[in-house]
């Protein structure tokens, strides 16, 4: 995930870039158009509720991020890219800077022999 | 001439920025800057609303709820507290003056009481309030303990006595202790010696609610000749840390231990009505925050069950084991097969795999991408977490202890098994997906879209059974290493 830096003043006009009513993609900054975009981030921050930022860091960052996109589409009906999102996301958050969990490091830190659950052997024979 | 052009931009734009700035009635000058840095991953959360994300915590209500009306009818400005952030004053106002300031805290969790209440009405609700959900009409504390549970009441009750009794006769001596909750406990004594019974981060057992909790004493105080704990709750986001009597608190002993899991059984089948934390939106997100963040640094017990918790009051949002992974039987046969030639027949994959699994991932895509259309987006996405996964369990919980050999001698240093291994050691992945996927928090219709896609994903490699996997596995344990590379820029 590449992350630009804080300040992308590549984006336009110099000004702070973390202002919300800049959309990346938008070519006309119409009334109507802002009120869109901020549909767009609420909605988004709202799916921070269930896919919260820091596990973008993770292991499971892919599929946190499926999620958020899966989420954004279905509210919006509309498609998304996940790197649309990423860009939203952006403009909350420096994501490069979030730690990713501890838990991560929890669930695959224990080095165990791989084996296949009984009921693969029970049906063997057939 | 540029320069001014620019300088009247700044203006709209920053005239534009307010607007959008008031819509959302955050802090108009804290949207410009960057959330870059949150001091912890708490108050990310801390300042989460609906619209924009402020720094700092809102005076009072560290919640930062917009509205000031708040969910029962707190009004704020009966405590004073507030105006102190988390932090009690040291005067000596009396129990109204802190606890009138958490009521901002606890409120936004679950109970709401008007006003400041006297020390004791503020106690008995304390007992509840973040057990229960009580509906906006403010109920005084004694009136709404009746329906509460038998145990609270109990403790209430002998709360009021013995706040009574303190009043009276500060000095006495053990006779007080009769009049405890738990007569058991030589510990839950009156402080009338004025002797600290619990010391500053001592870990200590804490009633909250209906239930006991182990907790930390940040601080001890006297107050009104008491002594009062500060304690964080272990595992819980630091919001709910609370002066508490020490007749809530517990030494840390293994009898108490008990008493706490015998009230967690207890609990056991009423968790979900009574904490009621899922009705409401607000108090969810602090419940996410202390599953997923706080379960790292929770103790074992307790960790697990506020998980559990929140997970079955969340509903939706998230599941214990999401992702049931129906593995078709060819493949499965597959996977038994695997595991005779490796751990029967001494065998092994001959590595480096060709196909490898990014190819393997790379063919699907490709695949679908003909089949779909355009929307392969999402599943690009799984892919990469598939991916992900693999190269991070493969060397844990994917191998055979008879292949760690073979590991060490393929995969080095900046090699990443997808590199290297094939299609059986995916398989093998599925096998093991249920178990890592829990850990992430995905809402219930996600999980199944989900699980249509790995059993699709499945159904391709059964369609491509015979190219991806190797029929015969190698004999001799050597590692042949530099025929045919293959591709190794899939990265």
């Amino acid at each position: 995930m590449n992350k630009k830096n804080g300040d992308k003043e590549d984006e336009q006009d110099g000004l702070s870039v973390h202002s919300p009513c800049k959309a990346p993609n938008s070519s006309s900054s119409s009334l109507r158009k802002e009120q869109s975009q901020v549909d767009l981030e609420l909605k988004l921050l709202e799916a921070l509720e269930i896919y919260p930022p820091v596990k973008l860091q993770g292991i499971h960052r892919h599929f946190v991020l499926y999620g958020l996109t899966e989420y954004m589409r279905r509210s919006f009906n509309r498609q998304f890219s996940a790197s649309d999102v990423l860009q939203m996301l952006d403009r909350f958050y420096n994501l490069e800077m979030l730690k990713p969990d501890d838990e991560d490091s929890r669930i695959l830190n224990q080095v165990e022999e791989f084996s296949l659950p009984p009921s693969y052997f029970t049906k063997e024979g057939s | 001439m540029a320069r001014v052009i620019e300088y009247q931009n700044l203006v709209i734009t920053l005239l534009l920025l307010l607007n959008f700035a008031f819509m959302t009635s955050g802090r108009p000058l804290s949207v410009l800057k960057t959330i870059s840095c949150p001091d912890t991953n708490d108050e990310l959360f801390d300042r989460f609303s609906l619209g924009s994300i402020k720094e700092g915590p809102s005076p009072g209500i560290g919640h930062g709820f917009e509205d000031k009306a708040p969910l029962g009818g707190i009004k704020l400005g009966a405590s004073p507290g507030i105006e102190d952030g988390y932090k009690p004053t040291r005067n000596k106002d009396g129990h109204g003056h802190e606890f009138g300031h958490k009521f901002a805290s606890i409120q936004t969790l679950g109970g709401i009481k008007e006003g400041p209440s006297p020390g004791i009405g503020h106690k008995i609700i304390n007992v509840e309030s973040l057990g229960g959900r009580k509906d906006s009409s403010p109920s005084p504390g004694k009136h709404s303990k009746k329906k509460r549970r038998v145990k609270g009441n109990h403790r209430s009750k002998k709360l009021t006595e013995t706040f009574q009794k303190e009043k009276k006769n500060m000095g006495s001596s053990k006779d007080d202790s009769a009049t405890d909750g738990d007569k058991s406990t030589a510990n839950r004594r009156r402080p009338e010696s004025n002797s600290n019974l619990y010391s500053d981060g001592e870990k200590v057992l804490a009633y909250h609610g209906p239930r006991i909790y182990e907790a930390k004493v940040q601080k001890a105080e006297i107050r009104k000749n008491e002594w009062k704990y500060f304690v964080h709750y272990l595992g819980w986001n630091k919001n709910w840390d609370e002066w508490v009597g020490v007749d809530r608190l517990m030494k840390y002993t293994e009898e108490n231990i008990q008493k706490q899991q015998a009230l967690d059984k207890k609990q056991g089948v009423d968790k979900n009505p009574k904490s009621g934390r899922s009705t409401q939106a607000k108090p969810k997100i602090l419940n996410d925050v202390k599953v997923e963040k706080e379960d790292a640094k929770s103790s074992g017990a307790k960790g697990k069950k506020r998980k559990s918790d929140s997970s079955t009051e969340k509903g939706n949002a998230s599941v214990e084991k999401p992702v049931k992974i129906q593995i078709p039987s060819t493949l499965k046969k597959q996977l038994v097969d695997d595991w005779e030639f490796i751990n029967r027949q001494d065998k092994l994959v001959k590595l480096p795999r060709s196909p490898n699994v990014d190819e393997i991932l790379a063919k699907y895509l490709e695949y679908r991408s003909k089949k779909d259309g355009m929307m392969t987006d999402a599943v690009a996405e799984i892919l990469k977490g598939l991916r992900c996964y693999f190269d991070r369990a493969l060397p844990v919980i994917l191998l055979y202890n008879k292949e760690r050999k073979q590991f060490q001698d393929m995969v080095t240093d900046n090699v990443s098994p997808s590199t290297i291994y094939g299609a059986e050691h995916l398989l093998r992945l599925f096998v093991k997906l249920p178990e890592l996927l829990p850990y992430v928090n995905i809402e219930e219709d996600l999980a199944t879209r989900l699980q249509q896609k790995f059993l699709d994903f499945l159904k391709f490699l059964q369609k491509n059974q015979t190219s991806f996997f190797i029929s015969s596995y190698d004999g001799s344990k050597d590692s042949d290493s530099s025929a045919g590379r293959g591709k190794m820029n899939q990265e």
